[in-house]
């Protein structure tokens, strides 16, 4: 799938979690158009884990960090979700 | 009525219509529609100026608590301990929640780090500010140029930046030898912040293992999924509504604190629980547009052909988002050579704001423009002719530009800094704009019920644009009944599914699906009608709410003719296709300025909009959208600023007393010319009216004085610098 | 905010005692300030006397000039004939006050007693010497909207307050009542600069005091200017500006008061800029070598300076205005 504001994302490479605005909104493109400008990745990056631009470690949501290596990152489609990020409810 | 139908879309249209698209195709408006492209008032206008309309901050629930956000003081800090002790012994506290827990870090003032849900909004104030959080401050950077700096200690665990994509096209160096002027300057815009006048939240309520959840959102479909995620329960079990929501302009497509928040802590409370953010906590974390700086190096060739261009850029999407945009925008330079730098401060991160990107990379561009097209002494508009890509369906700038000066005047628009003798002096700036708006994810259900009664259900959200009006204009056209008969229903995921309301994506999302939905539901009653008119489905049209036979006959009122529906509606699906909407459009716009050489002060006479959109809707929602789209741009040129203390690091202005935003006074008058492009389809318009008003303010402002003015905003410490900078023949 | 106990006295003697309830006890008059200050916890407050009913809500003539009541909102003051025809530069003053919302609202008691916007001041995060803090925030931070003049002193906020410009312009003296009586003070005395003694103050009014009524002497043969170099339409501060107010022997003024607003911690008297235009005629040339005077010794911050050419521009307008020829 194309997403024109993310380029970068890539189903399993790119962590399952991570999210971005185009991922909500579906766009057709028109591949014979002219080219107006270069590519260029505006994106913000949320995780669906925690809600927020950074990852349950802390670190940034970005297509070049939720990648493989990273602890929290899931690129498998069938493995079952990691169990809910604690968030130390009272 | 034979219904004359549509060329299909030229060339710029990539979608081949589907059968359905070919047998629906659009009626052409507006001189042989009723409704379609004509001036609609919206149908929830009455609800909304007279307080019926119940938006998110209006949903109140039987035994409801409020939730309220513990966020840092601090850029940056590692959270020591969080002690709830005292918040939970404060009048009215029901429960505590832990949104990051002590050792995590929180990287901005307004990370949030914990909340409390208490029986009144005040009670949940005064108990969050009894939670008791102790904190290791770390070193922060507030600036780009900072963070920047190599000599800056690392901040953030991926590095202080980043590189973004880089763009080498052609012969960059041979195009600057060969190029007569080479001319280099730097461009820079500010943070602004979204400042949606319904701030973010939601109301929560679990029934069992069930969640309701109102939250002011640019996609219930979304945001159940999201919800769902962030819960580990099912999508199933989560019903998202938003009837009325008080804009989000990019802002809210995440489920984000605001809205798992209370749904965490109405699971643990057992009660309905409402967190609505104040102003503070949306300047802070709620997003905003990134900063953009662009050095820039252009070559032009004596007969005014841009050849060459060179740019490092370099932006802060916060504590760990990008800040990317389109550089050069439109303007075609063969040769072209550009590497950006994402940079990183420790301030609240970006989301999409309003064709992201496009704002920025058309402010830098366009100023340039007239910059260069006073090297090679030619009219700023005849420059940009001349550089321009090919006209095309999706690209009318040309075209545009001609038709904007002859209706501006743009004739009387005297020589650079030749604006006048006193301390008054006039100009004029134009710029263009660029967009995509081909949405695709609607799927529409219609009922035909046997009293007359017409339901559209559309999952999608009205964020202000008028969708509800946009649903009900497109089934009434179709149907050939008056715009009252349709009850349009959205806002809610029990709704067919229907993408977020982004990208300006909604209108030509939805607009297909309603169109060939609401076309065979007509046929089935036709078809179901034929026996008792004439025999012949085929002979039957229905006009103004009439069902007749076509050149005179039998007729029935629309009323009597459902009732012969008998028990059984008619009831029909379809989703999206193909062949009724399309993408990218283009724009110009022109502006007039007044400069106070005195004071520094810039006001905006006037400005013309010229704009397509594909096929227009409602002309006067559409209207609309470009009116808030100049408005908006007029704030980010004039106005708008996210002030970071470089010394504490914290949001000076997070109100909306020095976070400057035109009042009504401000506003000057705005002429608009929708472009009708029926033959292309649906598409989307809510973004690119907001990209070029601020470019054209700046060049207006450069007309008026010789002054230029390559920083925004157009505050009047910049303004008085660039004409002092003028005067002394410096370069500002 | 934090709960507070509410009286609402209908006289002022009544007031003034109920100002000694114990705890913090603040005077509320239109709520247009001291109600966001204690919403955003920039303070907090135990009790508060409403003094709207307590206090002359009424301008009557007294002696040549007008005796205006403190209660008066600054929508009735704009408005009003007599101020109008008398003291035009307060009436312009009072009309162009942040919205219509505010001006019905805003009172000249509370208008002339608002606390700093200073947005160092106005936010719980930064505790600065106004809020028993340390530090002024501005000096090595963001001072773009601060003081140029009279900013030696630990505070370099500017006074908020429109109408106090005006009022020391035309000499008014303001009627302040307190548990031993009525005290009379020149606007000019009744605002202080900041010292390590009084810097959580900007007047000298004191805890259990209130002001009452401000009196304006009679006008005689005055010509007036007020200009204010504002930067949005509405619900926006001036970022300087001046009031002139000249007496002519003949062609040439005989004498003058300029002073400036939003450029100090008080209303700006200009004695150079008045020295300026004594014995000369009310022309371009004189009103712009007033204006150079006036901001003369002028000390930017390090974002400010901007604020000398508007300052300057303000004063040349005011005194054109006086002269009858508006810019
Ligand atoms: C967006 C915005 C723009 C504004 N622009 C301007 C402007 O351009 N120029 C300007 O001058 N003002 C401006 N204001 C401020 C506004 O004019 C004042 O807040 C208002 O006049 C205060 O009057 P009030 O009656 O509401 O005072 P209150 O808020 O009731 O009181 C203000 C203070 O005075 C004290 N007080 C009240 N009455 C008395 C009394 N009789 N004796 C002693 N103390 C008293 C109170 O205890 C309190 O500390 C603006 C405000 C906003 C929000
Ligand atoms: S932060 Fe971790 S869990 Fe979240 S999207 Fe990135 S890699 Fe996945």
């Amino acid at each position: 799938m194309l997403h024109p504001d993310s380029p970068a994302v890539v189903p399993g490479v790119q962590c399952e979690h991570i999210r971005h605005k185009s991922m909500y909104v579906m766009t057709v493109d028109n591949p014979q158009a002219l080219r107006f400008f270069d590519p260029y990745d505006t994106a913000s990056y949320w995780c669906q884990e925690t809600s927020e631009a950074f990852g349950p470690d802390g670190h940034p949501v970005r297509p070049d960090c939720c990648v493989g290596g990273r602890g929290c990152c899931r690129t498998d489609p069938d493995t079952e979700a990691a169990p809910a990020h604690h968030h130390g409810q009272d | 009525m034979a219904e004359e139908t549509m060329q299909q879309p030229p060339a710029a249209n990539p979608n081949e219509p589907s059968a359905n698209a070919k047998k629906y195709a659009w009626t052409v408006p507006p001189a042989k529609t009723a409704i379609l492209s004509h001036r609609v008032e919206r149908v929830d206008g009455p609800a909304k100026v007279s307080g019926a309309a119940r938006y998110t901050y209006d949903i109140n629930r039987p035994g409801m608590l409020w939730a309220r956000a513990i966020r840092s003081p601090h850029p940056h800090a590692k959270i020591v301990e969080i002690d709830f002790s005292a918040a939970k012994q404060a009048p009215g506290v029901r429960g505590v929640l832990a949104w990051k827990d002590p050792g995590a870090e929180v990287m901005y003032q307004g990370d949030v780090v914990a909340a409390v849900a208490a029986d009144s909004e005040d009670h949940a104030r005064d108990a969050a500010r009894l939670v008791k959080i102790t904190y290791e401050t770390l070193p922060f950077s507030v600036r780009e140029a900072s963070s920047k700096d190599p000599a800056t200690p690392k901040i953030f665990a991926t590095g202080n930046t980043r590189p973004g994509q880089a763009t080498d096209v052609g012969d960059v160096a041979a195009a600057f030898k060969s190029a007569a002027h080479v001319y280099e300057a730097t461009y820079d815009t500010q943070v602004i912040t979204h400042v949606c006048l319904e701030t973010h939240g939601a109301v929560c309520e679990w029934t069992g293992d069930k969640l309701t959840a109102w939250v002011t959102t640019q996609g219930v479909h979304g945001v159940r999924q999201q919800l769902a995620a962030a819960l580990k329960i099912p999508e199933a079990n989560v019903r998202v509504i938003c009837e009325y929501m008080g804009g989000g302009f990019g802002s809210k497509i995440a489920a984000d604190a605001s809205v798992v928040i209370p749904a965490r802590l109405a699971l643990v409370t057992g009660a309905p629980v409402k967190m609505m953010f104040d102003r503070k906590e949306e300047h802070l974390d709620t997003g905003n547009r990134p900063s953009a700086f662009s050095k820039v190096r252009a070559g032009v060739s004596a007969d005014g052909k841009c050849v060459a261009f060179e740019a490092e850029t370099w932006g802060t999407g916060g504590a760990g988002q990008g800040a990317q945009f389109p550089l050069p925008y439109i303007y075609q330079f063969a040769n072209r050579k550009r590497a950006h730098l994402d940079v990183y401060i420790n301030a609240g991160n970006q989301r999409p704001m309003r064709a992201p990107g496009h704002p920025q990379g058309c402010f830098a561009t366009e100023v340039l423009m007239d910059e260069l097209a006073d090297l090679v002494k030619m009219d700023p508009l005849e420059f940009r002719l001349k550089n321009l890509p090919p006209t095309a369906p999706d690209a009318m700038w040309g075209e545009y530009f001609k038709i904007g000066a002859k209706k501006f005047g743009w004739d009387k628009r005297r020589a650079t800094g030749e604006g006048g003798k006193g301390h008054l002096r006039t100009g004029m700036g134009v710029s263009a704009c660029q967009w995509g708006g081909g949405g695709r994810a609607g799927n529409a259900h219609v009922d035909i019920l046997p009293d007359g009664s017409v339901v559209v259900k559309v999952g999608t959200q009205d964020i202000g644009t008028g969708a509800r009006t946009v649903v009900g204009i497109v089934a009434a056209d179709t149907l050939g009944v008056p715009l009252s008969t349709v009850k349009a229903q959205i806002g809610d995921t029990d709704l067919p599914f229907a993408g977020a309301s982004g990208g300006s994506t909604t209108t030509a999302g939805i607009s297909p699906a309603i169109r060939i939905a609401a076309g065979r539901a007509k046929e089935a009653l036709l078809a179901r009608l034929a026996p008792s008119l004439g025999g012949d489905a085929s002979k039957l049209e229905i006009v103004n709410g009439r069902v007749q036979v076509k050149g005179g006959g039998k007729s029935l009122t629309w009323k009597a003719a459902c009732k012969l529906l008998g028990q059984e509606p008619i009831s029909i699906d379809n989703a999206w296709e193909p062949g009724l909407s399309s993408v990218n459009t283009s724009g110009v716009q022109f502006a007039e300025v007044t400069v106070d050489t005195e004071t520094g002060i810039v006001k905006v006479d006037r400005v013309l909009a010229i704009q397509d959109c594909g096929l227009v809707i409602d002309t006067l929602t559409a209207e609309s959208q470009v009116y808030g789209g100049v408005i908006s741009s007029i704030n980010f040129a004039l106005f708008e600023d996210r002030l970071l203390d470089r010394r504490t690091g914290q949001m000076v202005n997070p109100n909306m007393e020095h976070y400057l935003l035109a009042s009504i006074a401000d506003v000057p008058k705005v002429e608009v010319m929708l472009m009708n492009m029926p033959e292309r389809g649906v598409i989307g318009i809510g973004e690119p009216p907001t990209v070029p008003t601020a470019s054209a303010i700046a060049n207006a402002v450069r007309n008026a004085t010789g002054a230029t003015l390559r920083s925004l905003p157009l505050h009047p410490h910049r303004v008085l610098a660039a004409l002092e900078a003028h005067k002394a023949g410096r370069k500002a | 905010m934090k709960a507070f106990a509410y009286v609402s006295p209908t006289t002022a003697k009544d007031a003034i005692a109920a100002l000694k309830a114990g705890g913090i006890v603040r005077p509320l008059a239109g709520g247009q300030d001291l109600l966001a200050r204690l919403k955003d916890y920039v303070e907090t407050a135990d009790t508060l006397v409403n003094v709207k009913q307590a206090l002359d809500a009424t301008v009557t003539p007294a002696g040549g000039g007008l005796k205006i009541g403190a209660a008066v909102t600054l929508d009735a003051l704009s408005t009003n004939p007599h101020v109008i025809r008398m003291y035009p530069a307060l009436a312009e003053a009072a009309a162009k006050v942040g919205s219509p919302q505010i001006r019905h609202q805003g009172t000249v008691g509370g208008n002339l007693n608002q606390r700093p916007r200073c947005w160092y001041f106005r936010q719980e995060e930064f505790v600065c010497f106004k809020k028993g803090g340390n530090r002024c925030f501005s000096v090595d931070g963001e001072n773009q909207h601060h003081a140029i003049f009279g900013n030696d002193g630990p505070s370099k906020i500017v006074h908020s307050s429109s109408l106090a410009v005006p009022a020391v312009a035309y000499g008014a003296r303001f009627v302040v009542a307190g548990p031993n009586g009525e005290r009379e003070i020149p606007a000019a005395e009744y605002f202080t600069l900041p010292t390590m003694q009084n810097v959580k103050k900007e007047n000298v009014l004191g805890d259990d005091e209130l002001l009452t009524h401000v009196i304006l002497p009679a006008p005689g043969h005055i010509r007036s200017g007020h200009y204010e170099v504002r930067f949005k339409e509405s619900r926006d501060w001036p970022m300087a500006f001046a009031t002139v107010v000249v007496t002519m022997n003949g062609a040439n003024v005989a004498s003058a008061r300029v002073v400036l607003g939003a450029v100090a911690p008080t209303p700006w008297r200009s004695e150079a800029a008045e020295r300026a235009l004594v014995g000369k005629p009310l022309t371009q040339a004189t009103a712009e070598a007033a204006a150079a005077a006036a901001v003369e010794g002028a000390k930017p911050m390090s974002q400010n300076a901007y604020k000398i050419q508007i300052t300057k521009t303000a004063v040349v307008r005011a005194i054109l205005e006086a002269a009858g020829k508006r810019a």
